[in-house]
């Protein structure tokens, strides 16, 4: 699987003809205003954030920085409902190629987006947690994906191990370079981040379709075309 | 092996029992050798110490020197945890005979301490702090903590926190010949915590030491494998340290001299010279600083409401209490493998199967979305009058109800 830091430099490469990208990137979330329907998604659910006020102040921060994002790139991530009651839990969408394939199917089907199941525990600030942890993918079903567990509950796995305290936002991006295949692992032998061996394997035997999408998770979707393979 | 060592390996204290006929008759009285302690009344020490329940986590070179010199004074309850065996090496740091090589940490020092003091009942367990349950805890007056596995020490801290317990963490450097005892009195939300003195270089070993097989990924709540380095020190060190923590145990149950709450105490072999210094609350530790205040039902927990425990805790009707039903998770919604979800509402032991799904019969699972650790009272309000009996699946034996900085612990006795 590639490191964090390979990650990073997938998303700073320039920009292909025709990508919209917000002129800050990711520089200053916490600064980042937020739409009224945003603002209104937060507030409902930090005027039921339950826990300690330390919790309460930190996974409230988390909620406004996964909305700023969302307000970095309008095309790409929605989210359709956030709680803080004790986890923080959001349901979003996000806009990103995804491969699905029903078991015995010869060929893949690619759509467009997947409606992810964030979860997001007081735990996570305490100790390291495993990389499946935080994201399960609601639809679409059955993801084609060897990071992926198979249905009813398809988690993703983002790595063996991700490190305490991590943030919201990095799950974001990291759900977003996994899904496009952008950072991915296939190797069935390694047992750091795959949970569907044969697609490990499917993917093994076509490796000229990866990645899914060479877009950045800032770029505009609606220009994305180009930049697949 | 005792009787109920089948327990201690199965995730349950055991007793260690010694048959009455092996013990000699000239065992010397429990209190023969205490001295009369300056500035208390003849007998008063003793007294005092046999009233101690004491929880020692690990027992390698500083917790088994602990747990004997604890057995020695003839505390009245020993509780020792430690998930491994003596190895080899442990002859080198460890007070251990050759016949202990190979046996349970736990279970090898529960015999020795029942040897040398009858009178304490000794309870072992082969296994991880990050499993005990808080009702092993009642009526525990400290808890020593000597391992250098971090993912136990933010366990054992936040623990602590909540049942406002004395935490006395012994620990050793070798290369610097340091030995250190940290007493934090958790006695209250302004108290230090062990996480509290965490840094930049405390948070990268938690992460390096924590792997997960991505195997368990089925599980809720997956079973992480720790990889804390040996302890490298001279044995005269790890004893040190186990003595000190051991004193530490006494000034504060006797309240001898001054105060140990929330201070760490120092040895190093370079300068020999001791050390201490006040501990301090971190504001952005990330440990809960809440206290789970005892409180009593007004029934039998399985026929209490959520909503009377929340009038039994004084606390207001409010969006903002969670309820915390032992370690059992509030699934309000299940799913299949067709994608049919259904209303469930129900606590359930984490992983544990929850049914067959009523169109298709598939097994059913919790909605990560729908399942709840510690269950919102917006997500129960619906079932804010059903009694806890109806709304879980096993009788529940604590509940936690939370209010923002205040909560209340209900335990069935």
């Amino acid at each position: 699987m590639r490191s964090g830091h390979e990650a990073n430099e997938v998303r700073r490469r320039t920009p292909a003809k025709g990508e919209v990208r917000h002129p800050d990137g990711l520089v200053g979330l916490g600064r980042q205003r937020l739409s009224p329907r945003n603002r209104r998604l937060l507030g409902v659910a930090c005027a039921s954030a339950a826990g300690s006020s330390f919790w309460v102040r930190r996974k409230s921060a988390e909620a406004r920085e996964l909305l700023a994002l969302c307000e970095r790139a309008p095309r790409r991530l929605t989210v359709h409902q956030l709680s803080l009651g004790d986890e923080l839990k959001a349901l979003c969408e996000l806009r990103v190629p995804v491969a699905t394939r029903e078991p015995g199917d010869g060929d893949i089907e690619i759509v467009g987006g997947a409606v992810l199941g964030l979860c997001y525990p007081l735990a996570a600030l305490l100790e390291a947690q495993p990389g499946y942890a935080f994201i399960t993918i609601l639809s679409p079903q059955p993801v084609w994906h060897a990071q992926v567990s198979a249905p009813p509950v398809q988690r993703l796995c983002l790595g063996d191990t991700l490190p305490a305290g991590v943030r919201v936002k990095e799950l974001i991006l990291m759900a977003y370079a996994a899904l496009s295949m952008q950072t991915f692992q296939i190797d069935a032998a390694d047992a750091a981040g795959v949970l569907n061996v044969e697609a490990a394997r499917w993917w093994q035997h076509n490796p000229g379709r990866i990645p899914l999408s060479r877009a950045p998770f800032l770029a505009d979707p609606e220009h994305e075309q180009g930049a697949r393979r | 092996m005792c009787p109920s060592s089948n327990d201690a390996a199965h995730g349950r204290f055991a007793e260690m029992i010694i048959p009455a006929d092996s013990i000699p008759g000239w065992m010397p009285a429990r209190d023969a050798r205490m001295p009369v302690l300056i500035g208390t009344a003849p007998g008063e020490a003793a007294a005092a110490v046999r009233e101690l329940v004491v929880v020692v986590l690990g027992q390698g070179a500083v917790g088994r020197g602990v747990a004997i010199a604890l057995a020695r004074m003839g505390v009245a309850r020993l509780l020792l945890v430690d998930p491994a065996i003596y190895k080899p090496e442990s002859l080198l740091t460890q007070p251990i005979a050759v016949d202990d090589v190979g046996e349970h940490k736990a279970g090898s020092t529960a015999r020795f301490c029942k040897q040398i003091s009858p009178g304490t009942r000794v309870f072992y367990r082969i296994g991880r702090l990050e499993d005990l349950d808080v009702a092993d805890f009642r009526g525990v007056d400290a808890m020593v903590l000597a391992t250098d596995n971090l993912r136990a020490e933010v366990a054992a801290a936040q623990l602590a926190v909540h049942l406002e317990m004395l935490l006395i963490h012994a620990a050793v450097h070798g290369e610097s010949l340091t030995a250190q005892v940290r007493c934090f009195s958790n006695a209250g939300p302004d108290s230090p915590c062990g996480v509290c003195l965490y840094g930049a270089a405390e948070w990268s070993l938690v992460n390096r030491e924590t792997r997960f097989s991505c195997e368990a990924a089925a599980d809720a709540r997956p079973a992480a494998s720790t990889s804390s380095a040996p302890t490298s020190s001279v044995s005269a060190l790890c004893a040190l340290a186990a003595d000190l923590a051991t004193m530490q145990v006494l000034r504060g149950a006797l309240g001898l001299g001054a105060p140990v709450a929330d201070t760490m105490l120092e040895y190093n072999g370079y300068t020999h010279r001791t050390v201490i210094s006040p501990l301090l609350r971190n504001p952005n530790c990330p440990v809960e600083h809440v206290t789970w205040a005892r409180a009593s039902a007004s029934a039998p927990l399985p026929s209490c409401t959520p909503a009377r425990l929340l009038r039994d805790a004084g606390f207001e009707s409010s969006r903002r209490s969670i309820f915390q039903v032992e370690h059992m998770c509030f699934v309000a919604t299940a799913i299949c493998g067709n994608g049919h979800t259904q209303p469930f509402d129900r606590f359930v032991p984490q992983a544990a199967p929850i049914g067959r799904c009523r169109s298709c019969r598939l097994e059913l699972v919790a909605h990560p979305l729908h399942a709840h650790r510690r269950a919102p009272e917006e997500v129960l309000r619906p079932l804010l009058d059903r009694p806890l009996g109806h709304l879980c699946s096993e009788t529940p034996r604590w509940v936690v109800v939370q209010q923002g900085e205040r909560a209340a612990l209900f335990s069935q006795e």
